[in-house]
Parts: structure tokens; C-alpha cells; sequence
């Protein structure tokens, strides 16, 4: 093993130690650092990782200096103490830095138990990062306790107009690792360095705002910043957090884990959980990161049951609630009764919602919303016994090329986005069939420009090696045939593959197309799709996920009760409209109301409000997926924990308790669970059965409306951009992002630009 | 082409911006836009080259065009003071052009002309020993011809 000598100890080490700074780091040495980030490249930027090494002149970065057998490193002579300091004073001239030198610091964090509220940070007592300043460690390593210069304030405006957070640059310290994240992870490129030397800064082109540069509010820039000049608005002055809690985010189908920040029994921010979190590391998109406290502190959230007395809704307790529903259903047939679900529910959720349905109610009616991807993938892969062709996020990063079709999913799936960006910054291919946006544009080798209908006849094209389709050039798909032919791949398939009329063929083809070793990243787009379809609460699938056909005799005998296929939402909506329901109970206020208006019984069940409200005869407020404790099933079919951070608010009560004391109630045998992880465990070990059967007779598939495999995230009844206005900019921002890519020629566009001067400058 | 370094981004990316200037004038928004899509890098990865050199501007040269002299010689006689006159009366900053395009303003270093310090140079011609009051008349003294040129409006 090689070694070398750092402050006169042996240190060995091995091949992931690459520069000096790692060696040092592995043996338990601190050497100050400020650019530095263990998820970027060694930068080299701020120099206070300076160290002496024998040999070699002058004092050299440790950061950026490769790690060599035998190396002499000194890394705290007097000398190079005296220059760090000399360094870092630089540095604070224009760094609001009274706090990081002020005597009286130990007593005014013992007695100022937060920062003020401030229009400008000036120091200490007015910075949002007060309490946990990376600078700060670094001051008090080196040991600065004073200036030698004077300070001075850069005085730049504060740039609050963007969504979700400000920028001060006047505590700026140009580490660039924000520039660097967005442009080496995310691959955004959002932001650069502007100028150089004195004037050196950090911004947009042109001065734009975050909204036209690209930025996908993903906040990474924010959690790489080593100081408090980036900071999220709304939890700008809460301060140091109670405590900190891991659970998963259902706010699409990747499922991240992140932190919540909790404060005064509340969830005030949401940040990145550790950095070997599966399936994201320490990334999210602008959902997680700043649009999970709005909704769960929502001030409409339902807090208590009610049931409507003479027109009226009035509060109730539970337990009149409950006994409201059990009387509300008593004598209606098992034919007119209908349950409705949604992919915001947790599996266990989901199985006690299909289980009254189908034991306690014994009608086969039971349907969810934003559950078709979900249903598809069980249904050919799970046919076809591929179901272990589904990827992990870890398999995008060892493939060998990658192909993506169903829409832009850096629009729609920014996590899984950053790590198809991470391969092919190492030069893996991409393709894509579609019409991609101006990011993903970048990153392709191909772009195989063609509208969503025509996407299967290319990727037949690609799995039989030869072909035409029209209005492809022959010469790009011989390119992208050679691409494919070699290698693993990884094909993503995005929701937009559900507006096919039949995204089953085209699924299989993928399949093919991927051979064995290749694998499959079926983006849904809605939470716990997956999760809600394995549990069975869709109207042709049991628990399992199992077919009807394959799965309904062993069912039939577990649960006493026949079982059969039920009629899927559209359906269901055309009998009540026909006016063949006399019961509804909704578990998702996202489901349009129209249709139901006209049933003489609703049971809607939901953490918020929803048109639903107006037609309900009993209201049973529920948790969110924060507040209950669950499974959720991600696009990687993986299996992540929800955990309940924060209590529901008012008498809310998690979904599974109420679903099953209903059935309880209403005398069905098999439904004492204590605790979620009962449900689980009566559901976890049951098998996909899906026969090649099920698929084969084009499986009366109805395409899914635009609207509905488009990025516009909707949780039970809260449309996101309808409560968080700044997600409704980003989102009105959009289809400026997918404009097509321009055809015209380098003179075209000068001239273009010359007239575009010339009349503005005539008009004013 | 996402695997490149800034150096080599900058390489390729130089030769077309010194067309563009060449052609424009200076580097347009419409051309970020263009090369960004042409070259697979984001706008601001593009930007930031382009403000890196100086030799770059990234407005259009006004129909007058302001050169602050900021010299030694210039700046120990009061160029700073000249500077703030014509941001104070233009509402321009140095790098920037009037939203109606008249004037552009930029900063240089020594013209040449220490003896007439501090210096400031308009359309080409230096005008030597100024003081804020005989800028302010200078400007005027253009928009006033400017205004009879098109046809004493
Ligand atoms: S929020 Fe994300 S996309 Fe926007 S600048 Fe920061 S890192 Fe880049
Ligand atoms: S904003 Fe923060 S991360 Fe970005 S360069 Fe400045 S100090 Fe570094
Ligand atoms: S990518 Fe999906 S799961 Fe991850 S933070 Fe965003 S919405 Fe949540
Ligand atoms: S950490 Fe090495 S130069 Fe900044
Ligand atoms: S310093 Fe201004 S002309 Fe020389």
C-alpha cells in the first residue's frame, strides 16, 4: 500500500484516497477547506487547503494535487498558518463577518436563542445561517479574532424576486460550488461565474431571473453554499430545528428520502436526507425540497369528521362519524356501492381500502386514479416474469447507453434526471424519441425528433436493426441502431407512453430491445403508484399484484367471498351519472367530482378539501403520508419507509386505522390490525401473478388524456400549483423550455438580432 | 456534449463569439440562445466565457459611444466623479447601452492624453480637462443635435 508522511505521521492509503486532501482526511487530519465538496470536482479555488510538500516549490492546494507514494506534507507550519490567515482575512474584507471575530459570541448564542428578522445580514444576529456556518469553522480553525483591514460591504441588492429562495451575494465568498452543482451534478448550468478577477460574481446570463435561466428550484445550490447567501424564503428565520427526521417523499414516483426540519411540533423545512439515502442521495427536486410545509401546514387542512345534519355540516366525533357511515351503507346492494382510491395512498392504505371493498363490502367496484402506469408495468413485465427488469437509480449509472421516450423527464423527474446526467457527463450515450426541452437537449448524443404517437415504429425500428420510419433520417436511426447494439442498456419510458393506444405492445418491444442484462425505468409519475397497484385497490388487479384470472380462486377462498373484475373509474362514472350507485366512499379529492354529483351517499376520506366536500354526507379527515407510518413502492419497485414526523393536525386520524375500524364496524371478520406493520406483513409476502394470458387480447386499454400524464402534481384533493404560487410560475414557465429546437442558420440569427435592436431602439 | 472543461468549451466557443462581435457588433442575447443550442451548453456556461474576456461586450454599441477614462492620470483627476455624472444622467452603468440606444458607456485604461486628465472620449473624439458641469453640457449638447438631425422634432 502506498504512504506518506503528513505532519510527521506514516499515513497509508489506498486507490479512493486521489488527492493529498483525501489522505489526510482518511487519517482523521483537518486541513481547512471552502471550495471543497465531496460531490464536486476539486476546484482548487479558495486556497485555504494550502500545504508544504517536500520537493515541490511554493504551497500547493491539497485539494487538487494528486496523492503520490512517499509524499512529505506539512500542513500547519507557522508559515502556512500566518498565510492562511492572511488569506481569510481577504476574504472577510467583504464578507459581513462582525459575528465570526466578535468577542461577545458565546454569550449572545447562550442569550439571542435566534436570528432577527432582517430586510439585509449584516453579521451574526441577522444571518439565517447563524447557527451553522461552515465558514464559521473555518475561522475558528485558523484562528482569526480580528480584522487587520477594514470591512467592507459589497452593498449588491438582494435578489428576492425568484420563487422559493433569496440571494445575498453580499455574503458570497465564490467557492462557486453552486455553480459547480449545477452544472457538474444537475447538469442545469443555471448559473455561472460572471467576470473575473475583483469583479468576479455570480449570476445569470444576462442578469435574467432564475425563472428564464433554466433553474429547476431543485435547491441543490442552496445545500452546497457554505454561508448564508442562498437560503429558502419560507424557512429564511425559523432558526435551528427541534430535531430532524428521515422519511420518504410521495410527491412522485421516485420516492426520495429527505429530512424534515421540525420546530414547534411542525415540519418547517425539508432538506436532503444522508448522503447514501437510496435512491437519491442527498438530491431532490423543487416538490421536496419546498413544497412539502406548505401542504401539510396548510390552514385547510381537514381537522375533524363532520356529516351533514338538515344540509349542514356539522363537527362530530369518530365515533358518530363512523356509526354515520355504517348506517349510510346499510342496505345498499354490493352492485351500487362504489370505492375509489388514488396513488397518494400508502400500500397499507390501499390494501384495507381494496379489502372493504371486496370482504367487508363485497363489491368488486374498488378504483384508483394516476394508477395505469403502475397497472401496466405489473401486467407485461409482470407476464412476461421480467419484473426484475425494473431498474434501480444505480443501474442508470452503469449502463452502457441510454434511450428515454414518454416525455422530457428532467422536466417530470428531476432526481432521476440528475443521475442520468451523471453518466452522461462520463460519456455515456443518450438518446431520446420525443420532443425534448432545451436541458435535455444538452445532454443527448441524438435526438430523434417525433411526436409521441410515432415513438413505438422507431423503437420497433431499434429492436429489429433496420427499418424506416417517416420523417426520421435514414442516417440518424443507423446511428442510434449502432448505439443500441452495443452493451447494457437502460431505456426510460415516461408517462407520456400512456396516451398510446397501445403502450403495452410498446412496452414489450422496449423489453426486447433491452435483451437481458438491460433494464427498464418506468417513470410514473404519481407517488405510490406502485405501491397501490400491488396492494390490489385497482379494479383488475389483487393484492399481489395478481390478475383477476390468476388470482381470484386462491382469494376466493381466503376471504370467503367471491371476487371478481369491477368496473374501472370511467366506467364507474358513466353508473353513476346513469344514476346505478347509490354509495361512493373517495379516498382522493383529485378525482373530478363529475359523474358522482347525483349519489345519494359520499364518504370522502382526505387529508384536504376538495369540490368532493360539497356532495359528502359523512367527511373523515385523514393524515398525510408525513404523518402516518407506511410503505411506499417507488419506480424501482423498491420498498421505502413513511414515518410519521409530525402528529396529523386536529382529530385526524391515518387512513389504514379508519379503514379498518370501519370494516370492524360494519361486522367483517379479519381486520384487527394493531399497527400498520400488520398490514404489511399480510401483504408484503404475497406474489405478482399476472399469466401471459391476461395481456394478450389488447386488454381493453383506454389512453390517458394529456392532462393527466403531464408534470402537474396534484396530492388528494390539493392541486400544488394552485396553493404554492411559486411553483405556479416555474410551471407557467415550462412550455417556454420545450420550445422546439431552432432551425435558423448563424446569419439568420444575426440578422434576426439586428432587427429585433433596431425596432426597439425606433420605438422608444 | 456535456464532458468538456471550461478551457476547452472556450476554445471552440472563442473563434465564434469574435464572429459574432465582428458582425453585430457585440455578443446579442439571440446569440447566446443560438450557440447554447448549437453547442450543448447551457446559456450561462456561455455567458460566463464571454465575460471573462473583456474583449467581449454584450450590448450593443450605442449610436454614441461613451469612453470613461479611468488611467491613472484620469482617475487621480476625477474620472470616478465623471463616471457617476453620466450614470447619474443616462441611468447607465459602464458595459451598458440606453434602452433607446443613443449612448453606450464603457470604462478604459488610459488614452493616451495624461496631460488633458481626466479624459473622456466620445464617438472617437477626446475631450480633454473635464468637469461634471462641462460633461453634462457635452451631453446635452448631442441630444440636441441628435434631435435637429431628425428633423428638429
Ligand atoms: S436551484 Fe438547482 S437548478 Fe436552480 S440554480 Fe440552484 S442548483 Fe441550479
Ligand atoms: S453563493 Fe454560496 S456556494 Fe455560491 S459561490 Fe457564493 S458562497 Fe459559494
Ligand atoms: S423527485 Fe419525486 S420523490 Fe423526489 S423530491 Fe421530487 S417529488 Fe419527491
Ligand atoms: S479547498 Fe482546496 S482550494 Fe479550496
Ligand atoms: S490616464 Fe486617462 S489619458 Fe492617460
Amino acid at each position: 500500500m502506498p504512504k506518506m508522511t503528513i505532519d510527521g505521521r506514516e499515513v497509508e492509503f489506498g486507490p479512493e484516497c486521489e488527492t493529498v486532501l483525501d489522505v489526510a482526511r482518511s487519517a482523521g487530519i483537518y486541513i481547512p477547506t471552502l471550495c471543497d465538496h465531496d460531490e464536486l470536482e476539486p476546484y482548487g479555488g479558495c486556497r485555504l487547503c494550502i500545504v508544504e510538500i517536500e520537493g515541490l516549490r511554493g504551497y500547493v492546494p491539497a485539494c487538487t494535487t494528486a496523492a503520490k507514494d512517499g509524499m512529505v506534507v506539512r500542513t500547519a507550519t507557522e508559515e502556512l498558518m500566518r498565510l492562511k490567515k492572511e488569506i481569510l482575512q481577504l476574504l472577510l474584507i467583504e464578507h459581513p463577518s462582525a459575528c465570526l471575530v466578535c468577542a461577545e459570541w458565546p454569550a449572545c448564542l447562550q442569550y439571542r436563542t435566534q436570528a432577527y428578522r432582517a430586510g439585509r445580514v449584516t453579521g451574526c444576529n441577522t444571518c439565517p445561517r447563524r447557527d451553522d456556518c461552515e465558514l464559521r469553522e473555518v475561522v475558528e480553525h485558523i484562528g482569526i479574532t480580528g480584522l487587520d483591514y477594514t470591512p467592507e460591504y459589497r452593498d449588491i441588492p438582494v435578489e428576492r424576486s425568484d420563487p422559493f429562495y433569496d440571494r445575498d451575494y453580499n455574503l458570497c465568498v465564490l467557492c462557486a460550488r453552486c455553480v459547480r452543482v449545477c452544472q457538474e451534478v444537475r447538469g442545469t448550468g443555471a448559473i455561472t461565474f460572471v467576470k473575473r478577477g475583483h469583479e468576479t460574481r455570480v449570476d445569470t446570463a444576462f442578469g435574467t431571473s432564475h425563472v428564464d435561466c433554466g433553474c429547476w428550484f431543485c435547491g441543490a445550490c442552496i445545500d452546497v453554499c457554505p454561508t448564508g447567501a442562498l437560503y429558502p424564503r419560507l424557512s429564511k428565520w425559523v432558526g435551528m430545528p427541534e430535531s430532524e427526521e428521515v422519511t420518504t417523499c410521495m410527491l412522485c414516483g421516485t420516492g426520495c428520502q429527505f429530512r424534515a426540519d421540525i420546530k414547534w411540533g411542525k415540519v418547517m423545512a425539508t432538506g436532503p436526507a444522508p448522503p447514501d439515502s437510496a435512491p437519491n442521495g442527498r438530491h431532490l427536486c423543487v416538490l421536496g425540497r419546498f413544497c412539502i410545509p406548505p401542504l401539510v401546514n396548510a390552514g385547510d387542512r381537514l381537522r375533524a369528521p363532520h356529516v351533514r345534519r338538515d344540509g349542514e355540516m356539522v363537527p362530530v366525533s369518530w365515533d358518530e362519524a363512523l356509526q354515520a357511515v355504517v348506517e349510510g351503507l346499510k342496505g345498499v346492494p354490493p352492485g351500487r356501492i362504489a370505492v375509489l382510491g388514488g396513488p397518494h395512498l400508502t400500500t397499507e392504505a390501499a390494501y384495507l381500502l381494496q379489502k372493504l371493498a371486496r370482504v367487508a363490502l363485497g363489491t368488486p367496484d374498488v378504483a384508483s386514479r394516476g394508477c395505469e402506469f403502475a397497472s401496466l408495468v405489473y401486467r407485461v413485465l409482470g407476464a412476461d416474469g421480467a419484473l426484475d427488469r425494473v431498474a434501480q437509480l444505480e443501474d442508470i449509472s452503469r449502463a452502457d447507453w441510454i434511450v428515454s421516450l414518454g416525455g422530457d423527464f428532467v422536466e417530470s423527474h428531476q432526481v432521476v434526471a440528475k443521475t442520468v446526467y451523471g453518466a452522461v457527463r462520463r460519456g455515456v450515450p443518450l438518446v431520446h424519441i420525443g420532443q425534448p426541452g432545451k436541458n435535455l437537449r444538452r445532454w443527448t448524443v441524438e435526438d430523434v425528433l417525433v411526436d409521441e404517437p410515432v415513438a413505438p415504429a422507431v423503437v420497433r425500428v431499434l429492436v429489429e436493426g433496420s427499418g424506416a420510419v417517416e420523417g426520421v433520417p435514414e442516417e440518424q436511426l443507423r446511428r442510434v441502431i449502432d448505439i443500441v447494439s452495443q452493451g447494457r442498456g437502460v431505456v426510460l419510458v415516461g408517462p407520456r407512453v400512456l396516451e398510446l393506444d397501445s403502450p403495452s405492445d410498446l412496452l414489450r418491444d422496449v423489453l426486447r430491445l433491452l435483451g437481458d442484462d438491460g433494464r427498464l425505468v418506468p417513470l410514473f409519475l404519481n407517488g405510490n403508484e406502485a405501491g397501490v397497484v400491488r396492494a390490489g385497490a385497482v379494479h383488475d388487479m389483487l393484492p399481489g399484484p395478481a390478475s383477476v384470472a390468476a388470482g381470484a380462486a386462491s382469494y376466493e377462498e381466503k376471504w370467503g367471498r367471491a371476487v371478481a373484475a369491477g368496473a374501472d373509474l370511467g366506467a364507474l362514472r358513466e353508473k353513476a351519472r346513469a344514476g346505478q350507485v347509490d354509495a361512493v366512499i373517495v379516498l382522493d379529492g383529485s378525482i373530478p367530482v363529475d359523474g358522482f354529483e347525483g349519489v345519494p351517499f359520499i364518504v370522502y376520506q382526505s387529508p384536504f378539501p376538495s369540490p368532493w366536500l360539497e356532495h359528502a354526507s359523512v367527511v373523515l379527515a385523514s393524515a398525510m403520508s408525513i404523518e402516518e407510518s407506511g410503505t411506499m413502492v417507488n419506480h424501482e419497485f423498491r420498498e421505502q419507509a413513511l414515518k410519521a414526523v409530525v402528529p396529523p393536525p386536529g382529530e385526524a386520524r391515518p387512513d389504514w386505522e379508519v379503514l379498518a375500524e370501519l370494516a370492524r364496524r360494519m361486522g367483517a371478520a379479519g381486520f384487527e390490525y394493531g399497527s400498520p406493520g400488520e398490514v404489511w406483513d399480510e401483504l408484503a409476502g404475497l406474489e405478482c401473478r399476472v399469466g401471459p394470458t391476461d395481456t394478450a387480447a389488447g386488454d381493453a386499454w383506454q389512453p390517458v388524456p394529456r392532462e393527466e400524464t403531464e408534470w402537474y402534481p396534484r396530492y388528494r384533493g390539493a392541486t400544488l400549483a394552485e396553493r404554492i404560487e411559486d411553483l405556479a410560475v416555474l410551471i407557467e414557465a415550462l412550455p417556454g423550455r420545450r420550445a422546439p429546437p431552432p432551425t435558423e442558420s448563424l446569419e439568420d440569427m444575426m440578422r434576426e438580432a439586428r432587427e429585433k435592436w433596431a425596432a426597439r431602439t425606433e420605438e422608444v | 456534449m456535456p464532458d468538456q472543461t471550461r478551457a476547452e468549451l472556450a476554445s471552440r466557443l472563442i473563434p465564434m463569439l469574435q464572429e459574432i462581435q465582428e458582425e453585430l457588433g457585440y455578443i446579442a442575447p439571440e446569440a447566446v440562445e443560438w450557440l447554447s443550442e448549437h453547442l450543448g451548453v447551457s446559456k450561462q456556461e456561455i455567458f460566463g466565457v464571454a465575460t471573462f474576456y473583456n474583449f467581449f461586450r454584450l450590448n450593443p454599441p450605442g449610436r454614441h459611444e461613451i469612453h470613461v477614462c479611468l488611467g491613472t492620470a484620469c482617475h487621480v483627476g476625477g474620472g470616478e466623479k465623471l463616471l457617476d455624472t453620466i450614470r447619474e444622467k443616462l441611468g447607465i452603468e459602464p458595459g451598458e447601452t440606453t434602452p433607446d440606444g443613443r449612448f453606450s458607456l464603457e470604462r478604459v485604461a488610459c488614452v493616451g492624453a495624461c496631460a488633458l486628465a481626466p479624459t473622456v472620449v466620445v464617438d472617437g473624439e477626446v475631450h480633454g480637462r473635464m468637469t461634471q458641469r462641462s460633461l453634462k453640457r457635452l451631453l446635452d449638447r448631442i441630444e440636441r443635435e441628435d434631435r435637429e438631425a431628425m428633423g428638429g422634432k
